[in-house]
């Protein structure tokens, strides 16, 4: 019996779908078991109706039909499965918490430079209301399991599938970014946290010990540490590790806490802060819908 | 309250007694956890700092883990502070009751642990700190390595003449500990080695100990001098301040330990090929042995005294003295060889430049020392020193003007203020409150003119002086740099080894089984030294005597399959309690006093800090908030 | 009339300098508002961000840290690791709209009872001029 999956993708920008097809060849051995029941831009079929074995949602819920497509699609599975950061955290979307909804609607609609919108009209006739906040999927239906990652790693996906397909529950790594990573490590001691792009990286030592963000240390492994790998600091997209809830506090404590306080090297607490130009969007990029403190508070008007 | 309190889930008993850490108090908790099974016990009393050792060690006796007891401060932190609101310090009660509940159903069964340590001590340094430490340690029954860097014990004790306040001869009071310490069964003396590599903790030291070759054979050695005699190389003497000679092959003063020579190989005409070899031509006892090798000595120890000593400040780069310009500009350490009697001009006082005697003599405090660009700190030693050596300059050309230029006169001691009086009265030192500025020399007659101001009189003041003597103080010694990289102890903004606590702890390091003590901590004097050297002794005794040392089971750890080997709680433990190994941290429990911070930092949350973990302290704050 | 607000404050007191502290305003009787529910840790590098956080999710008005003076740290250095940690919190407080002066890092030692008082009779007035935490039901804006 082939295993049924349906695929789905809400507020989503079809990378999770792609990285399934970053499977290459590996693809055709897995369809020996897999029948693909639905798959959008994948596949040339408008509308899930059947009962399948696994769903795959992927992309964030941000608006009411999001919302309820994941509810009805979610009863048609037995195992629903939060495809990607954004379904697992919020992922990239959930910045969007940052913001009003009135803020985020007018900047798309009105004040983009190329855009030409004189008569201020913003788009409400046959378009689904937007959600407010953007929660993170188990929010909204019950998870069975989450593969985070933005998109996750082609290898990453056919374990799970593999562990899907023997009837296994889906287990991710325990580790950290830092487990995978083959930079060497030296000191944590950062005397100051440099842009992406400024001085010279040393390419064979830790980048967060030379002072570039790297979210390595408070991100979960699973994706090889690819991005490091090509010298590039890591950003979190595989979300906060096995035991934690808000990766953002998690290096918030990590940075903070190898910031020099010796003689020589002192970084100042106030210093400190203004190292970073976004703290939020830095440390909590992925996953701030799915942090302590999900979302900016805003000034509330009187109603 | 009482009621509230039972009112609360998986509470079994709730009752209320006026003094509870009393004997009938203690006995009624021990009775309900007899009879009522209990596994947590809550006090609502006053603050833990007062009895929570009282009523854990209840529940030790009756077979619960001590840890599984918590205490809600509602008499310091409640009742006393909030007297004019009774109201709100009521639900405030019930709110710490609750926090305090919800922490004690998260509190774990732990047991304090035993780690064993032996009866081996190292001491790094061999002065009269490190004798006295060594001597007491010895007698205590212990057995002590004592390492000295140079090739005899006794430190800078031994160059000194007199010491303050007694006028004790410096030798006199020293050498018979040295012998003492030389002989002692339970001491092993190594001298001429260094200490390259320490690893471990306490009771689990593995050192490496380098040793020079002697070229003499330690126990052969008669100290007749024959080889020194026909020795054609001449060094400055290292020991007489280089005011005299010494030659390659040497003992380094007369009441050495071990009381051997010793071939000094960097001066030395050459050993490979063999350049000269007249020593070893002329030594009947047949001592002398050009095979020899450096050794390394490896022992196991379970604790660590430091007491390698200081260096004198070097005031060459004081422009302003002229020291190594002018020659009648002295160090202090240089004038009291001079006035030793078995010194470089046996006691008699004579000026570098003509070798005759002066008739009078400036002295300048303070040189190095309370100086914003040299060492901010006060030296200590130096006000006594310079009224100790002027009195002897008094003592033996009473003729002679001596006069001591001084900022303030420090004379704290017991019985040094006595001394200083009877300096100025008696002996007729004029002390006179000034900075010297400047120091010109009369290029014929090589005499010193003096330009200072007197503050007290208000009024410059010149005057000649045939030598100055320029009082240096205390700095760090030179070994101090390298001790910290090989037992990772801290150094202090000042460059001293750093205590642990400075007034509770002034012997400890921050690191368990290592012990400081002497000048190596600070500038001090010889009873200051003596006393700490004996209070380390104490310190490494304690440790030591019962075999076994108990940790508080505060103690953090790692969940291993969680860690991924960032390496970020490595420098925040001032312990060294957290090593890499294998791409995991681990912690040492016997080191780790459970401060918390690496497993607040942890950016996998893979550390524990036992009994304060992150599950009971969320607990509390959950409790504390629901309103 | 309507009730004068009166704000929540939850405090975290390291136990060699700020818990003893507080324990010393009590042995001195020195009064101050009961607005403060407090737990000591060995340490205040114990305090994680995430528990401060959570104490502003769970409805504290203001959250109070306590540790040693610099120097002064029974574990060395605890207490300066704690003082980054709060900056940087700061800042990602104010990028969430919170205000910042929730938050508060003071050092007082085990014979400053006074101040101990003092610091929280001072806090409570702020909070209290700074209102109840939005956090309380702002999942929803207008």
């Amino acid at each position: 019996m082939k295993l049924r999956i349906a695929l789905e993708g809400l507020g989503a920008c079809a990378g999770c779908e792609i990285a399934i097809l970053d499977l290459h060849e590996e693809i055709l051995s897995l369809l020996e078991d897999l029948e693909v029941d639905y798959a959008p831009i994948l596949m040339d079929k408008k509308i899930l109706n059947e009962n399948v074995d696994v769903l795959l949602l992927s992309g964030s819920v941000r608006n009411k039909h999001d919302a309820e497509e994941a509810v009805r699609l979610s009863e048609k599975a037995k195992i629903t499965i939060a495809f990607g950061s954004c379904a697992s955290f919020g992922g990239i979307p959930g910045l969007a918490n940052l913001y009003a909804t009135r803020e985020l609607l007018e900047r798309a609609y009105l004040t983009t430079e190329s855009t030409d919108n004189k008569e201020g009209i913003l788009p409400s006739e046959e378009v689904p209301p937007i959600e407010q906040v953007i929660k993170p999927l188990k929010e909204w239906v019950e998870i069975d399991y989450k593969i985070p990652g933005c998109p996750p790693q082609p290898k990453m996906i056919k374990e799970i599938f593999q562990m899907l397909l023997n009837r296994k529950p889906v287990t991710l790594s325990k580790k950290t970014v830092c487990d995978e990573c083959d930079l060497k490590r030296e000191e944590k001691k950062i005397k100051r946290i440099l842009r992406w792009g400024e001085g010279e990286p040393d390419g064979s030592r830790c980048l967060l010990e030379q002072g570039y963000f790297c979210a390595g240390p408070a991100t979960r492994a699973g994706c090889e540490a690819k991005c490091i790998a090509a010298l590039t600091p890591c950003r979190g997209c595989m979300g906060p590790p096995e035991n934690v809830t808000d990766q953002g506090a998690r290096m918030v404590s990590a940075i903070a806490s190898v910031a020099a306080v010796d003689e020589k090297d002192r970084v100042d607490p106030e210093e400190l802060a203004t190292m970073f130009k976004d703290v939020v969007g830095t440390l909590c990029r992925f996953s701030l819908p799915s942090s302590i403190i999900s979302r900016k508070v805003l000034e509330r008007k009187s109603k | 309250m009482r009621a509230y309190a039972e009112s609360l889930p998986n509470v079994s008993v709730a009752k209320t007694y006026t003094y509870v850490c009393s004997e009938p108090g203690q006995q009624l908790i021990r009775k309900d956890i007899r009879e009522k099974k209990l596994n947590r016990v809550i006090v609502a009393a006053c603050t833990p700092s007062l009895h929570e050792p009282t009523f854990r060690k209840v529940l030790e006796e009756e077979g619960l883990s001590p840890y599984l007891f918590e205490m809600a401060n509602i008499r310091e932190q409640n009742t006393w502070v909030h007297m004019q609101t009774p109201k709100e310090a009521l639900e405030l009660a019930k709110a710490q009751i609750r926090m305090a509940l919800a922490r004690a159903e998260k509190l774990e069964e732990l047991h304090p642990k035993e780690v064993k340590i032996g009866r081996n001590a190292l001491i790094i340094g061999g002065g009269i700190a490190g004798i006295s430490a060594a001597l007491d340690l010895a007698n205590a029954g212990f057995n002590v390595y004592l390492i000295e860097k140079s090739p005899t014990i006794g430190g800078r004790m031994a160059q000194l003449d007199k010491t303050f306040p007694t006028m004790d001869c410096s030798s006199c009071i020293l050498t018979p500990k040295m012998v003492e310490a030389g002989r002692h069964s339970n001491i092993k003396l190594v001298t001429y080695a260094e200490v390259k590599d320490v690893q471990g903790y306490v009771g689990n030291f593995k050192v490496k100990v380098l040793k020079r070759p002697r070229y003499v054979d330690e126990k052969k050695c008669t100290g007749c001098d024959e080889c020194s005699k026909v020795c054609p190389v001449e060094i400055p003497d290292e020991f007489n301040a280089g005011l005299s000679w010494r030659k390659a092959i040497y003992i380094p003063f007369p009441q050495a330990v071990p009381p051997a020579y010793v071939l000094d190989e960097k001066n030395c005409l050459g050993l490979t090929p063999l350049a000269c070899a007249k020593c070893k031509e002329v030594c009947e006892p047949e001592a002398i042995s050009y095979d020899q090798y450096p050794t390394e000595i490896d022992l196991e120890v379970d604790t660590i005294i430091v007491a390698s000593g200081y260096e004198p400040y070097n005031p060459i780069v004081d422009e302003e003295y002229n020291y190594g310009v002018y020659q009648n500009v002295l160090t202090a350490l240089e004038m009291e060889r001079i006035l030793n009697a078995a010194g470089p001009t046996s006691g008699r006082i004579v000026r570098p430049s003509d070798l005759k005697e002066p008739r009078s003599v400036a002295y300048v405090q303070c040189v190095g020392s309370r100086n914003e660009r040299r060492n901010v700190y006060c030296s200590r030693i130096c006000c006594m020193y310079a009224a100790k050596q002027a009195r002897q300059l008094k003592e033996k050309h009473p003729g002679m003007d001596v006069y001591v230029f001084y900022i303030d006169v420090r004379a704290f001691g017991k019985g040094f203020e006595e001394f200083y009086e009877k300096t100025c009265r008696e002996y007729g030192v004029q002390f006179i409150r000034g900075r010297i500025a400047e120091i010109d020399e009369d290029p014929e007659t090589k005499n010193l003119t003096v330009k200072a101001e007197d503050t007290l009189l208000g009024r410059p003041v010149e005057l000649e002086a045939d030598i100055v003597v320029l009082s240096v103080g205390v700095t760090p010694g030179q070994d101090t740099k390298a001790i910290q990289n090989i037992l990772k102890i801290p150094i202090g903004a000042d460059g001293f080894f750093l205590e642990a606590h400075p007034k509770l702890r002034p012997v400890d390091t921050t690191v368990d089984g290592i012990f400081l003590c002497g000048t190596s901590a600070g500038p001090k004097d010889v009873p200051d030294t003596v006393s700490q050297a004996r209070a380390a002794a104490s310190g490494a005794t304690a440790l030591m005597a019962t075999g076994k040392y108990i940790i508080q089971p505060y103690f953090a750890s790692v969940d291993e399959p969680l860690c991924g080997g960032c390496g970020i709680c490595l420098p925040l433990c001032p312990f060294n309690a957290i090593a890499l190994e294998e791409k995991v941290a681990k912690i040492n429990e016997a080191l780790c006093k459970g401060c918390g911070v690496c497993a607040a930092a942890c950016p996998a949350t893979a550390i524990k800090a036992n009994h304060f973990t992150d599950e009971q302290i969320l607990s509390q704050i959950e409790s504390a908030l629901s309103r | 009339m309507p009730e004068k607000f009166e704000p929540y404050i939850f405090g975290f007191l390291c136990n060699w300098c700020g818990y003893a502290g507080a324990d010393l305003a009590g042995t001195s009787r020195i009064q101050y508002p009961p607005n403060l529910r407090a737990i000591r840790l060995m340490c205040s590098g114990r305090v994680d961000p995430a528990f401060i956080l959570t104490a502003l999710k769970r409805g504290a008005d203001g959250v109070l840290v306590v540790g040693c003076h610099p120097g002064d740290c029974h574990y060395i250095n605890g207490n300066l690791r704690t003082e980054r940690r709060v900056a940087l919190l700061k800042k990602m407080l104010s990028n969430l709209g919170l205000d910042d002066r929730r938050v508060r890092l003071e050092w007082i030692s085990a014979s400053e009872g006074e101040k101990f008082a003092v610091v929280v009779r001072e806090f409570v007035e702020e909070m209290r001029a700074l209102g109840p935490n939005p956090l309380e039901g702002n999942m929803n804006e207008t």
